[in-house]
């Protein structure tokens, strides 16, 4: 058989792992070992002995009790120990996969921003994501696997010894039964994979309305729309294609079933035959009833070990595709410019184009432009025209597919990423509440300086709430963790984003699309917050609201070709172009219409 | 009693979805007892006849009876196998089907309760994480199959001897009491991790999300999360080691328990075979192996009868949310009758005050005002002043605690909810797209049975260019998680389809709340200067915090704090200078205005 990926090295290095982590283990793993061989062979010896104390022509009482009591002590012992042993190892190798998750987690933080929005990204990696994600998946599913299988080959082969020695067609039987039970469960995982695709498809469209059609969020357009029958009438087609496709997968092991049956059918037949041909030949009814129950218990063992490489190998490539992730350089740790120190930024854009990755579309082509030191620029542009995506490219978080960007004068990449992200203090429209405290929410870190918080929520016009709350700034934030969290309104959330910038204190600024879904008089607000943000510093303000432009020393527009008009906003007015239309046409009612009524 | 009715609840629900299934877990339960009982039978008759007469063709019989049993059994296991898999699928897929089902015909008050949707994720929990429903069914087989054998089991031992039937009793009672202690720890311990985990868990996804990770490089927070996830980690691990150890120790007692039974029944069988009790008749070996086996029967079975009893509770217990999910009551029960006359003459609010169900502060106090029909109206208000909540009043969502809203001078309460639903169109912020076709997303019919219909509101809402763009058109899937073939479409893009389902619908009330947020300044202007064109005389309410929409419309209706401040016309309202409608549009105003 070919193998998939390198077992031997993926197993050689889960152990290394567990060695380097936990030398105790390997002691326990050797006494769990031989207990738990022991322990099942004790239940083969105890009627053999019996009944051969039994058949003797003296039986003796004492040697009767002698034997019962010797097998109750010694099963006692190891059955305890082997017991004991696998529940109180468990968590030891579960530990060893959470520090394997652990590391994960930490990589997966760092590395480069581009691969967290590559949906492809994650579709390669599924498996070494789910690697770590459970008790009965991947690494620690192997690590239980490789605990637990020295006992059961170990027991095998004392049996395969006795029954061996006893007779071979015996053993023979007894193992093509074992291997006609492997071949089925083979085949019929083959099968299964087969048709892999079509499970897949099915189960995620059957994931979709499991999520869906439930969630109350939907409530309101099932209702008004009558939808409710047309996603029922559709989740039922899902199911029950998808139960066909099991039909399929059941029959197939089903029929495989006989091979299986014809295989037992032949392993009792020679197992008994053999066996009663033997006493009526003069062997002990004693070694009869062991044989018996040996080749019951191999048939058991050795399934079970089947069953255990089975795991080994199929869950190995998990944790093989996780060493791969692991092994893999996903960091972009940038050059070594250390962030600039009391200067805020000039950004400049050279020749730059862009298109995300795996996508046809150029966002900018030849996109030329500067953010001058100190001045308020305002960005504006249609929807899709590349708003959001200039914000990315200038704090990093994305490379230049051509050209370059500049920092006073520095090419981008050549700043250290840890200090180029601290350059940059960003206000985004979906704001991220977390379930930590408003000390923590604000300061992003867990040691926050609580007056330096409580004078960036001050500024940002949240002071007198937070004050007001019961633990105020150790108030924890939402209510998925604590009953008593603190929920905030849109605007107010919009302020603890604000908040962080102003904590944070960064040479630049920049608030991306902050009041799309706040009232007229918290987007008055907000634009106040601008200018202290702003306060000497570069400072980038994007919106489709033309409003924000007002308080702005410049006004970029952009289209889908890129840079379409620069200027002031009277520079840009008397150009009549498209600033002049889209201002006009959000400001007709406000500055025609009313001004004349209410003047 | 109360779990014993929790019971036939659980299994009157499998039995409606899937009364096969049943059937096929009681066949999956009596197969291995009656494996169990030819066990015990057979093997005594062959060593009987080994040990004394030995005839072979008794011996051909005996053997051939084993291994013709052990086939015929396994065969029929095969079946039933077979068809229990299938059926367990096809349940487990139709409970969330009808989960579902149950959250479509839910009042919707439920659907904005925070107590109702933990009811749900909890009755979801246990489904999924749990696996309860598969693990009940399974349970109830395993628990059957025991009583079965250990009734076989205890006639054959009481032929032996009824002490040692007591003797093995007082072992497993031990086994029980020490189950039944173990049970309780687990429960206290679970009860303790659940905390404890939710916040890992929490800070686990969090590192996962997408949309976090801006913020993760940005403002440097993966030290912050890191710590987090290390330290409820640590916190979770000690605990489960703990309780694991406890479980260790557990198990290794059941162990003992279980290999004393066996030495009692060896050791006993044994000096009766010898003939060591007086006034009793010696046994043969073949009836000691016969003995022996009923004996392990019957204390296996005892034990599995104890574990599952406790499993069952258990399970009912991870059921509990979902049986109780099941039970809320309907929507429907709260019908009008009165037909709804499909034209709106005049729409009032009379004194109407609401307050949420869980909730002690009122959104809407005494609120009254008349729309007449075709009148387009304005709600202006700040974050939170009801506007979202009135709406949901006029939709039917919820029903006002005091006070009435009428239609044509009727209150809308009376009307039958169906007809009166089709008669509004709503446009919610936060309106949901589904992963169908944009047709069906549209129609809400199945896809294709009126393309001349959607087609024309794709065009009349400015997306006809976009659709032959795309290959399947209006068949379009929309998102991709549902299909790999479907489509992402920007928020602009989406309010839009949104828009266009309200008017395929055509009916004489139109509700736009917040419908143009996502949209650049043109396509806003465009839905706002088109609008009133699009659907000619109906009666329309929009909510806009962009100040200029009320410009368009007849009357503007300003909300404070949940009462009527203001129901008049823009020019009017502009004439005072210190009311919150000057206040709101001059804020905005201003920004547009020409400086000095």
């Amino acid at each position: 058989m070919k193998l998939k990926y390198p077992v031997g090295k993926t197993v050689a290095r889960l152990v290394r792992h567990a060695w380097a982590e936990n030398k105790a283990l390997f002691f326990r793993f050797g006494v769990y070992t031989l207990a738990a061989a022991i322990y099942p062979m004790l239940a083969v010896a105890l009627p053999k002995l019996i009944l051969g104390e039994l058949t003797q022509a003296a039986p003796s009482i004492e040697r009767l009790a002698w034997i019962v009591v010797g097998f109750f002590l010694a099963a006692a012992a190891t059955g305890y120990t082997a017991k004991y042993l696998a529940q109180a190892t468990y968590m030891e190798l579960c530990k060893l996969r959470l520090g394997h998750l652990t590391d994960m987690l930490a990589k997966s933080l760092v590395m480069r921003y581009s691969l967290t929005e590559d949906a492809g990204f994650y579709d390669a990696h599924e498996m070494a994501i789910s690697a770590n994600s459970s008790n009965g998946r991947g690494v620690e599913a192997v690590y239980h696997a490789l605990f637990e299988m020295p006992a059961v080959l170990l027991a095998s082969l004392v049996y395969v010894g006795l029954i061996g020695s006893k007779n071979l067609l015996l053993l023979a039987v007894v193992l093509l039964h074992v291997a006609a039970v492997f071949w089925a469960s083979r085949e019929a995982h083959a099968f299964r994979y087969s048709l892999k695709k079509e499970i897949g498809h099915e189960q995620r469209r059957l994931r979709y309305y499991r999520q869906t059609a439930s969630d109350f969020s939907y409530g309101k357009d099932v209702r008004i729309y009558g939808f409710g029958k047309r996603i029922l009438a559709n989740f039922k087609q899902e199911i029950d294609a998808y139960v066909s496709t099991y039909k399929r997968i059941h029959n197939r092991e089903f029929l495989l079933g006989f091979a299986v049956l014809g295989a037992m059918l032949l392993s009792d037949a020679v197992t008994y035959g053999i066996l009663i041909r033997d006493v009526v030949r003069g062997m002990g009814i004693d070694d009869f009833s062991m044989y018996l129950a040996a080749a019951a218990s191999l048939s058991i063992q050795l399934k079970l070990f089947a069953e255990k490489l089975g795991t080994i190998y199929s869950e190995g490539e998990y944790a093989n595709e996780f060493f791969n992730l692991m092994d893999e350089d996903l960091n972009d740790p940038g050059g070594t410019l250390p962030a600039v120190a009391n200067d805020t930024l000039e950004i400049q854009f050279h020749n730059v184009s862009f298109q995300y990755p795996n996508t046809e579309k150029y966002i900018f082509q030849n996109f030329n432009f500067t953010i001058h030191k100190g001045e308020r620029l305002a960005v504006v542009g249609v929807n899709g025209a590349g708003k959001s995506t200039l914000v990315k490219l200038m704090t990093g978080l994305f490379a230049p597919t051509e050209g370059e960007i500049t920092i006073n004068g520095q090419p981008i990449g050549a700043y250290n990423k840890q200090a180029l992200y601290s350059m940059f203090s960003v206000v985004f429209q979906d704001v991220n509440v977390f379930a930590f405290t408003l000390r923590e929410n604000v300061s992003c870190r867990a040691d926050g300086d609580r007056a330096r918080v409580l004078d960036a929520l001050d500024r940002a016009g949240l002071g007198e709430k937070v004050r007001a709350l019961p633990k105020q700034e150790e108030q924890v934030l939402l209510k998925v963790l604590e009953e008593g969290g603190t929920e905030l309104s849109g605007g107010e959330a919009q302020k603890l984003a604000i908040a962080r910038a102003l904590y944070k204190d960064a040479n630049m600024v920049i608030l991306d699309e902050p009041t799309a879904a706040l009232d007229a008089l918290a987007e008055a607000e907000i634009y106040k917050d601008f200018a202290a943000l702003a306060d000497g510093k570069t400072a980038v303000f994007i919106s489709h609201r033309l409003a924000s432009t007002k308080f702005c020393d410049h006004i970029a527009l952009l289209d889908e070709n890129g840079l379409a008009e620069y200027g002031t906003h009277e520079e840009l007015m008397a150009l009549g172009g498209k600033y002049y239309e889209m201002f006009t046409v959000q400001g007709r009612y406000y500055s025609e219409h009313p001004t004349e009524v209410g003047a | 009693m109360k779990q014993w009715r929790k019971f036939s609840q659980f299994f009157s629900f499998v039995w409606r979805i899937s009364p096969s299934l049943v059937f096929l877990v009681m066949a999956a339960a009596l197969l291995p007892s009656a494996q169990a009982a030819l066990n015990m039978f057979l093997p005594k008759l062959l060593i009987d006849e080994l040990t004394g007469a030995c005839r072979a063709q008794s011996l051909l019989l005996y053997g051939g009876a084993i291994a013709g049993s052990n086939l015929g059994i396994a065969l029929l296991q095969n079946v039933v196998k077979r068809g229990r898999s299938v059926r367990s699928i096809y349940v487990t897929h139709m409970t969330y089907r009808a989960i579902a089902e149950k959250s479509m015909k839910l009042p919707f008050a439920n659907l904005e309760s925070a107590k109702c949707l933990d009811l749900k994720e909890r009755a979801i929990f246990g489904m999924v994480n749990q696996d309860a429903l598969y693990d009940m069914i399974d349970s109830v087989a395993v628990l059957l199959q025991s009583i079965a054998t250990i009734l076989t089991a205890l006639v054959v031992l009481l032929g032996l001897s009824p002490i040692l039937v007591l003797l093995l009793i007082a072992c497993i009672a031990g086994n029980l009491a020490a189950q039944a202690k173990m049970m309780q720890a687990q429960l206290a311990h679970y009860q303790s991790l659940i905390p404890v985990n939710r916040k890992f868990e929490y800070y686990l996804q969090l590192c996962a999300e997408s949309s976090v990770q801006k913020d993760v490089r940005l403002y440097g927070m993966r030290g912050l999360f890191m710590e987090r996830i290390r330290m409820y980690m640590q916190e979770s691990t000690e605990r489960m080691e703990t309780f694991m150890k406890k479980n260790g120790r557990f198990e290794g007692f059941c162990s003992i328990l279980n290999d004393l039974q066996s030495a009692l029944a060896y050791g006993y069988a044994g000096l009766r075979v010898l003939g060591a009790f007086a006034g009793k008749a010696p046994v043969s070996l073949g009836s000691l192996t016969m003995y022996v086996s009923a004996a392990a029967s019957f204390s296996k079975s005892a034990t599995a009868l104890g574990a599952q009893a406790v499993r069952v509770v258990a399970m009912l217990g991870y059921l509990d949310p979902f049986l109780e999910f099941m039970a809320l009551p309907d929507q429907a029960s709260q019908s009008g009758a009165r037909p709804f006359p499909g034209q709106i003459d005049s729409i009032s609010f009379e004194h109407v005050s609401f307050r949420y169900p869980e909730s002690d502060a009122f959104v809407l106090r005494d609120v009254s005002f008349e729309i007449h029909g075709g009148e387009k109206i304005s709600i202006v208000g700040l974050n939170g002043a009801g506007k979202t909540t009135l709406v949901k009043l006029l939709c039917r969502l919820y029903e006002p605690q005091e006070g009435r809203i009428c239609i044509n001078g009727v209150d809308i309460l009376e009307y039958d909810r169906e007809q009166y639903l089709a008669a509004v169109a709503a446009v919610f912020q936060d309106y949901k797209l589904f992963a169908f076709s944009i047709d069906e997303n549209i129609t809400g019919k199945q896809a294709g049975s009126d393309l001349v219909g959607s087609g024309s509101v794709i065009r009349r809402v400015g997306l006809g260019e976009k659709m032959a763009e795309l290959d399947d058109g209006i068949y379009t899937l929309i998102g991709k998680n549902y299909d790999e073939k479907g489509i992402e479409l920007s928020g602009g893009e989406r309010q839009k389809i949104a828009i266009a389902r309200a008017l395929y619908k055509n009916a004489p009330l139109v509700i736009l709340d917040e419908p143009t947020s996502a949209l650049d300044p043109l396509a806003e202007a465009e839905i706002y200067e088109n609008f009133n064109a699009l659907i000619g005389d109906k009666t329309a309410l929009y909510i806009s915090h962009r100040m200029s929409s009320s410009v368009f419309c007849d009357r503007i209706l300003l909300l404070e704090n949940g009462t009527v401040a203001a129901f008049d016309t823009h020019a009017a309202l502009m004439q005072k200078k210190d009311g919150l409608y000057y206040k709101l549009f001059d804020a905005q105003a201003k920004n547009y205005r020409k400086e000095g």
